[in-house]
C-alpha cells in the first residue's frame, strides 16, 4: 500500500494530470456559477436629480439629448415627467445613432402624475455603440395643464456628483441647455470577462505544469525554494496543527452545557439585539435587514478573533516556544485556523436564517468560501505582523482592541453604506473588510457573485498583508526567544 | 555530514541583548528613544563551541551554574537559532528538557498522548501505534480517560516520561536524567533513560552529577562561562573539574 503510494506521488504524468483534472472541475464549476452574471450585463445610464425642469416646450420644439457610451442592446428609456393639471396627448421618443434613425415609439400622456417617471419599452431591442441621440417631441393638447421634462444639471455617478458642464449635449428647440435630462437607458451588454476567465484558467494550467516539471526534476530548486519548503513543512507539521487546533475547540466547548450549540445562538442573539436597536435607525434603507446584519457579525467577528488570537498566540505559548521546536509560524496559524473552524460552524445559522426569511438560495452560495478563505489571510497577515510586535510591547494587545472597535464603526456591518458621504467613499471601499463583507452580500442577498474586479481587489487584499505579514514575522521570529 | 555524526556544532556563539531599561510596552520604549536612553548590553551566553557526536555516542555537558550548558542544548535542539557558527543534527530529535510540553490541563489523559506527542513531533500513525504501551508504562490505568487536572503531580510526569521516551529518537537530548514518580516508577524510568542512551542513539546529557557523567559518557565538554574549558576524554576532563571544585 505505501509503496504504492510513493509510486504515485513520484509519477510526474499522473501528478500533473491529477492537478490538471482538479482545475478543470474547479474552473468550470466556477464558470457555471458566473455565467449569467460576467457573459451578459444589465447595465443602466443613469442621470437623475429631479432638481430642474425645462421651459419652452411647445409642440415645435424638439428636446435633444445626446449620450455617450452605451455598447449593447437598448431595452427600456425612461423620463421624468413635470406635470401641472390633466395632460393629454403622447410623448414621442425618436432615436438616433449618428444620422440614421433607429426608430420611433411614443407613449400617452394620460394618467402620468408630477414627479413621475415613464418609459418607452424598445422592442425589438436596438444595438447601439457609443453616442446615442434622444429626439423626444411633445404634443399636449389640454390647454389648462403643463406637461414638461425633469432636468440636472449636476450628475449622480453612483458614488459622487459631479456637476455638469455646458458641453451642448442638451438643446431645446435647438437651443443647448446646460445640464442633462433625467434618462435612464437600461441596455444589455456582452461583456469579455468570461473570456479573460478562461485565459486566466488556462494560464494557471500551464502554470501548473511548469511548476511541476521543474521542481520534479531540479533537486537543487527543491531545496532552494521557500515555497517548497513551506510545503514540505506544511506536510509535516499538519498533525500538530489539527491537535492544536483540537484542544483550541475542545477548550471552548467541554466546559459548557449548550456545548456547539453557543456558536449557533452567539450570532443569532447578537443579531436579535443589533435589530432591535438599529431596526428603527435603518431598517427602510435595507433590504432583508436581519441577514445583513447577520453577514456583518458572523464575518466581522471571524476576523477579529482570528487576528486577535494570532497576535496573542506567540506570547500566550511562551513556554512552549523555550522548550519545543516547531516552526514559530505553527502558532498563529493554528489560531486561525481554529477562528476557521468555528466561523464554518457558525455559517449554519446564517444559511437557516437566509433560508427563513425567503431569501432564494442560488448556486452562488457556493462561492462562499472564497471571502471567508480571504479574510483568513488577511487575518492571519495582520495577526502575524501583531503577535511580532506584541512579542516586543505587551500593549500591542490593547491598541489592537481599540483599532477593531474602531474598524468595527467603519464597516457597513449596521448601517447601510449609502449614510457615508460620497465623497469620502473612495476611501471607504480601501478597507479590505468592507470589501470582503460586500462580496458575501453579494453572494447571499443578490444570490449573485459580484464583478470581476471585486475578486481582484480581494484577492490583493488577502494575499499583500499575508505576504507582508509572513515577511514580518520569517525575520524576527529567531528573535522572539529572548524576549518572551 | 560523514555517515555516523549525528550532531555537529561548529562555533557556536549565542548573543543575548540585554535591554538595560526593560522596555515592554511601547510608551516606555518611546519615551526612552526620545531621551535616547535606549541601552542594551551585549552578553555572550556561548562563544566559539564545536563538538561532534557520531552514533551510539554519549557526550557529557558540564560546568557551573550559568555556564551556558542549557543554552547550549537548545541551540542543538533547534530553540534558540545562535547568533554565530551553526548547530547541525539528522533524525529525529528529543529534546527532554522539560517534560509534558504543551500539557492540557482540560482534556483527557488520552487526548494529551496526542497532544504532547505531536508536540514532540510524532505523528499519527506512531502514536496510534504506541498508544497503548505508552497507557500501560505509565500506570495511569483507568485515569487515562480523565482530565489532567484530576492528576497528581506523580502522575503527571509519569504521563509525560511515557510520551517523550516511548519512540527511540535518533538523537535524545537530556538536560539531568529525570526520576519522577514514586520510588518503584523512579527506578524504573531511570532504567529506560539509560536503555535510551545506551541504545545506539547520539546523546548530549547534562549533568551536575559526575558519578552518573563518568557512568554513561565517552566524552566530556566543561564550558565555563559560555566558553570551551575542555574536551575530551570522560575522565581526564572529570578529574581536572573535580580538582578545580575542590581548590
Amino acid at each position: 500500500m505505501k509503496k504504492a503510494m510513493k509510486h504515485v506521488t513520484g509519477n510526474t504524468g499522473l501528478l500533473i494530470l491529477c492537478g490538471l483534472c482538479v482545475i478543470c472541475a474547479l474552473s468550470f464549476l466556477f464558470a457555471w456559477i458566473v455565467h449569467d452574471n460576467w457573459s451578459i450585463r444589465h447595465e443602466q445610464y443613469k442621470t437623475e436629480g429631479m432638481q430642474r425642469t425645462l421651459t419652452g416646450l411647445t409642440e415645435q420644439t424638439q428636446v435633444r439629448q445626446r449620450i455617450h457610451g452605451i455598447h449593447g442592446a437598448v431595452d427600456q428609456v425612461t423620463l421624468t415627467a413635470a406635470v401641472i393639471g390633466q395632460p393629454e396627448g403622447e410623448a414621442r421618443l425618436e432615436l438616433v445613432r449618428g444620422e440614421e434613425s433607429l426608430g420611433i415609439w411614443s407613449v400617452s400622456l394620460d394618467g402620468i402624475g408630477d414627479r413621475t417617471q415613464f418609459s418607452f419599452v424598445i422592442s425589438p431591442t436596438v444595438e447601439v455603440s457609443g453616442d446615442l441621440d434622444l429626439l423626444i417631441h411633445i404634443r399636449q393638447d389640454n390647454p389648462d395643464a403643463v406637461f414638461t421634462l425633469f432636468y440636472a444639471d449636476s450628475v449622480d455617478m453612483g458614488r459622487y456628483s459631479v456637476a455638469l458642464s455646458d458641453d451642448g449635449s442638451l438643446t431645446v428647440g435647438g437651443n443647448p441647455v446646460t445640464g442633462q435630462l433625467d434618462v435612464i437607458v437600461s441596455y444589455t451588454a456582452r461583456s469579455s470577462a468570461m473570456t479573460w476567465y478562461w485565459g486566466f484558467i488556462g494560464l494557471i494550467g500551464i502554470g501548473w505544469v511548469v511548476t511541476v516539471i521543474l521542481y520534479k526534476h531540479n533537486r537543487r530548486l527543491q531545496k532552494a525554494t521557500l515555497l517548497w519548503s513551506l510545503v514540505q513543512e506544511m506536510r509535516r507539521y499538519r498533525f500538530l496543527l489539527s491537535q492544536l487546533v483540537r484542544r483550541d475547540f475542545n477548550h471552548k466547548y467541554r466546559q459548557s452545557v449548550l456545548g456547539v450549540l453557543w456558536s449557533f445562538l452567539n450570532p443569532l442573539l447578537m443579531m436579535a439585539v443589533q435589530y432591535l436597536v438599529f431596526s428603527y435607525l435603518f431598517h427602510n434603507a435595507i433590504e432583508n435587514f436581519p441577514v445583513y446584519l447577520m453577514t456583518g457579525i458572523i464575518f466581522f467577528n471571524f476576523f477579529n478573533e482570528a487576528s486577535t488570537l494570532a497576535m496573542q498566540s506567540v506570547t500566550v505559548n511562551a513556554g512552549l516556544i523555550k522548550k519545543v521546536y516547531m516552526p514559530r509560524y505553527v502558532y498563529p496559524l493554528s489560531q486561525v485556523l481554529f477562528a476557521l473552524v468555528n466561523v464554518t460552524i457558525e455559517l449554519i445559522p446564517l444559511f437557516l436564517l437566509v433560508v427563513l426569511t425567503g431569501l432564494p438560495l442560488t448556486p452562488a452560495a457556493l462561492l462562499l468560501p472564497l471571502p471567508i478563505l480571504g479574510i483568513a489571510c488577511f487575518a492571519l497577515g495582520i495577526g502575524m505582523i501583531l503577535a511580532t510586535l506584541n512579542v516586543y510591547f505587551r500593549d500591542t494587545g490593547f491598541l489592537w482592541g481599540i483599532a477593531i472597535l474602531l474598524w468595527t464603526y467603519l464597516t457597513p456591518l449596521f448601517y447601510p453604506e449609502t449614510i457615508i458621504p460620497s465623497a469620502w467613499l473612495t476611501v471607504y471601499h480601501l478597507n479590505p473588510m468592507y470589501q470582503f463583507i460586500y462580496f458575501i452580500r453579494c453572494l447571499l442577498l443578490q444570490g449573485a457573485t459580484p464583478q470581476p474586479q471585486t475578486y481582484w481587489i480581494c484577492a490583493a487584499c488577502a494575499l499583500i498583508p499575508l505576504v507582508l505579514g509572513f515577511w514580518i514575522f520569517r525575520k524576527r521570529q529567531n528573535d522572539f526567544i529572548y524576549y518572551l | 555530514m560523514s555517515d555516523d555524526i549525528m550532531i555537529r556544532a561548529e562555533g557556536v556563539g549565542v548573543c543575548y541583548r540585554m535591554d538595560l531599561n526593560k522596555n515592554t510596552n511601547l510608551k516606555e520604549y518611546v519615551i526612552h528613544a526620545l531621551k535616547r536612553q535606549n541601552q542594551y548590553r551585549t552578553f555572550w551566553a556561548l562563544r566559539n563551541v564545536g563538538f561532534e557526536v557520531r552514533r551510539g555516542e554519549v557526550l557529557g555537558i558540564i560546568g557551573h551554574n550559568g555556564a551556558g550548558k542549557s543554552t547550549l542544548l537548545k541551540v542543538v535542539a533547534g530553540i534558540i537559532r545562535p547568533t554565530e557558527g551553526r548547530a547541525t543534527h539528522r533524525g529525529r530529535i528529543i529534546p527532554m528538557l522539560e517534560l509534558g510540553s504543551g500539557f492540557d490541563m482540560d482534556l483527557t489523559g488520552r487526548e494529551n498522548i496526542y497532544l504532547n506527542g505531536a508536540i514532540l513531533g510524532y505523528n499519527k500513525a506512531q502514536l496510534d501505534e504506541k498508544r497503548d504501551a505508552i497507557i500501560e508504562y505509565s500506570e495511569l490505568g483507568d485515569f487515562i480517560h480523565m482530565p489532567l487536572k484530576t492528576y497528581s503531580s506523580g502522575m503527571l510526569s509519569r504521563l509525560a516520561f511515557s510520551i517523550a521516551s516511548v519512540i527511540e529518537p535518533e538523537v535524545l537530548i537530556v538536560d539531568e536524567i529525570l526520576a519522577v514518580g514514586d520510588e518503584s516508577f523512579q527506578q524504573k524510568s531511570r532504567r529506560r533513560m539509560m536503555e535510551l542512551m545506551s541504545g545506539g542513539t547520539a546523546v548530549l546529557f547534562v549533568s551536575h552529577n559526575i558519578g552518573q557523567i563518568r557512568e554513561m559518557c565517552s566524552r566530556v565538554l566543561w564550558l565555563e562561562h559560555g566558553e570551551m574549558r575542555m574536551y575530551g576524554e570522560v575522565n581526564e576532563v572529570c578529574n581536572a573539574y573535580q580538582q578545580e571544585i575542590r581548590a
